[in-house]
């Protein structure tokens, strides 16, 4: 089953390092370039299904001032489920990739 | 506490409170964090993020394998339930159909052969009940009829309106009438006279019933996310008790709407009659959320468990239900066999209701067997639909054992219910269903 966009960019997110909360959302736009915006009510619910399902865990807390940052980090299943994905997008990509060149071999000008 | 986390706070009140006990001083440093030095008041965009996550917290199913599906058939069933309620509720007190034909014939004169039916108006509410009076051999004119028809009405009691175009209105104590005098129809008796009635719904069950559809929808859905996100956290064996009970309990009540519906067009409409599946259905909608409350919580603290095998918990729920139902059809065999050889009866003789299965079995193990084979007969087909695709999937990823048990389950899934399509089986039934 396909992982949803955002999924996809939380888990790459974390894949690198720990981050908290606000860190995420700020990678997830970095990395999707500005595309994807998270909230933090759309945020948590991914996080707390993701941390369901195995593929997080809390890695620290930092409590100042009244403030609390959690931060979160890929556990092993996590990991491989964003390889899968990946494993999955590129196969998608090639096989879109080799059609193409097909179609330009067949009908595109000649060189 | 600036007005901006003040804000945000109010905000997180949509969160149930152990949620956002645990969670929110963190949400809140993550949105103070997102947001720009000038910012005064939560944007829109937030609060609508923030408000149907809390909600989503509060009553969704839990996310992902179709709990959203269960959720919705809960809604249907208890709506169909709540208006079915609505419906006796409502026609309570509304005179039989034998008080309706005998007050149409009360306006016919006594010697005539009479011919009658009675029919609900389906989508009419309140209003007046129509009488219609069709003459097939008529001694007099149309006209005299119907005023002979309603002198007759004035003297029952009824107050009367005038005649116009051969009907009229009748009312007394607040039931209201419209009689017509016509030709017979093509389709009704030759002789006498035929009184065909159509009655409305009670005016009440158009506000009753679509507030009962509302509030039982909503209930339905509440009361089934919850008990989902109670089934989730429990254990295997707790999950399999809880879809046991439940899953016969919304087919049972599923059924019986479809045969409602299907009965619409025809004008004897049953809602909710406490028929027996009707009944049997309530009770096991009512027992699942008590057992997805009372049964203990999975902690997932205590041990690590490896992650489910949705494959090989299928097979075992899967196993259990087809072997359950193969057990309560076969001991229904078997106690009919086994009555029949040992008292010498033949099958007439065992139907005559000398040998009353209640005899042979405790009643606890005779109710037990009666609602798993009744169960059993609709669901055992049904179930094959998931245990073919398991047997397929399933081979190699669990024991030879395990697998070998469940083709046998599928195979009395099949063969002991055909059993019962023949005559040995279909006696069998009939007996033990007394």
């Amino acid at each position: 089953m396909a992982m949803q966009e955002p999924t996809f960019f939380i888990l790459t997110a974390l894949a690198e390092q720990p981050l908290h909360g606000y860190g995420v959302i700020r990678a997830v736009t970095e990395l999707s370039g500005g595309r994807i915006t998270l909230r933090a009510g759309t945020l948590y619910a991914a996080l707390d299904r993701l941390t369901e399902e195995g593929l997080l865990v809390v890695d620290r807390e930092e409590a100042v001032d009244g403030r609390l940052r959690r931060y979160y980090r890929l556990t092993d299943d996590g990991g491989t489920a964003l390889s899968a994905e990946v494993d999955r997008m590129r196969a998608n990509a090639a096989m879109a990739a080799a059609r193409l060149r097909n179609i330009r071999l067949a009908f595109g000008p000649t060189s | 506490m600036s007005r901006l986390e003040r804000g945000y706070r109010r905000l997180l009140l949509a969160y149930p409170r152990a949620y956002r006990r645990a969670r929110g001083d963190e949400i809140v440093t993550t949105l103070l964090e997102g947001a720009p030095p000038d910012r005064v008041r939560p944007p829109a965009g937030d609060a609508w993020d923030l408000i149907r996550g809390g909600l989503r917290q509060r009553f969704a199913p839990p996310h992902g394998r179709g709990y959203a599906v269960v959720a919705l058939v809960c809604a249907a069933a208890v709506a169909y339930l709540a208006l079915g309620g609505a419906i006796r509720l409502t026609t309570a007190s509304e005179s039989s159909k034998d008080t309706l034909f005998i007050a149409g014939a009360t306006l016919l004169p006594p010697e005539a052969p009479v011919y009658g039916d009675q029919e609900r108006m389906l989508t009419t509410f309140g209003g007046p009940t129509l009488i219609d009076l069709s003459y097939a051999q008529r001694p007099r004119s149309l006209d005299d009829l119907a005023v002979e028809a309603r002198a007759r009405a004035i003297a029952d009691g009824w107050l009367a309106g005038p005649i116009e175009a051969r009907r009229f209105t009748l009312e007394r104590d607040g039931q209201q009438r419209v009689v017509t005098v016509t030709d017979a129809l093509p389709a009704e008796p030759t002789a006498g006279v035929s009184v065909h009635s159509r009655y409305p719904w009670p005016a009440p069950l158009l506000p009753v019933g679509i507030a009962a559809v509302v509030l039982g929808g909503l209930a339905g859905w509440l009361a089934g996310a919850w008990t989902l996100r109670r089934f989730r956290s429990r254990t295997p064996a707790g999950q399999l008790l809880i879809a046991l009970t439940g899953a016969p309990g919304l087919l049972l009540v599923g059924a019986v709407a479809v045969s409602t519906a299907a009965e619409l067009d025809v004008s004897g409409l049953t809602v909710f009659t406490g028929t027996l599946p009707e009944g049997m259905g309530l009770a096991a909608l009512v027992l699942t959320p008590l057992l997805a409350a009372s049964l203990p919580a999975d902690d997932p603290a205590a041990a690590p468990r490896p992650p489910t095998d949705l494959v090989r918990v299928g097979i075992r729920v899967v196993t259990a239900a087809h072997l359950a139902f193969a057990a309560a059809i076969a001991t229904v065999l078997v106690t009919f066999t086994v009555r029949m050889l040992a008292t010498g009866a033949d099958r007439v003789a065992m139907l005559s209701g000398a040998h009353d299965p209640k005899d042979l079995l405790p009643l606890p193990v005779y109710a037990a067997v009666m609602v798993l084979f009744y169960i059993g007969i609709v669901l055992s087909p049904l179930l094959l639909l998931v245990s073919m695709p398991l047997l397929g999937v399933g081979r190699g990823r669990v024991s030879p054992v395990a697998w070998r048990v469940l083709l046998a389950a599928a195979i009395s899934a099949v063969v002991l219910p055909a059993l019962l399509f023949t005559p040995y089986g279909g006696d069998a039934s009939v007996w033990f269903m007394d």
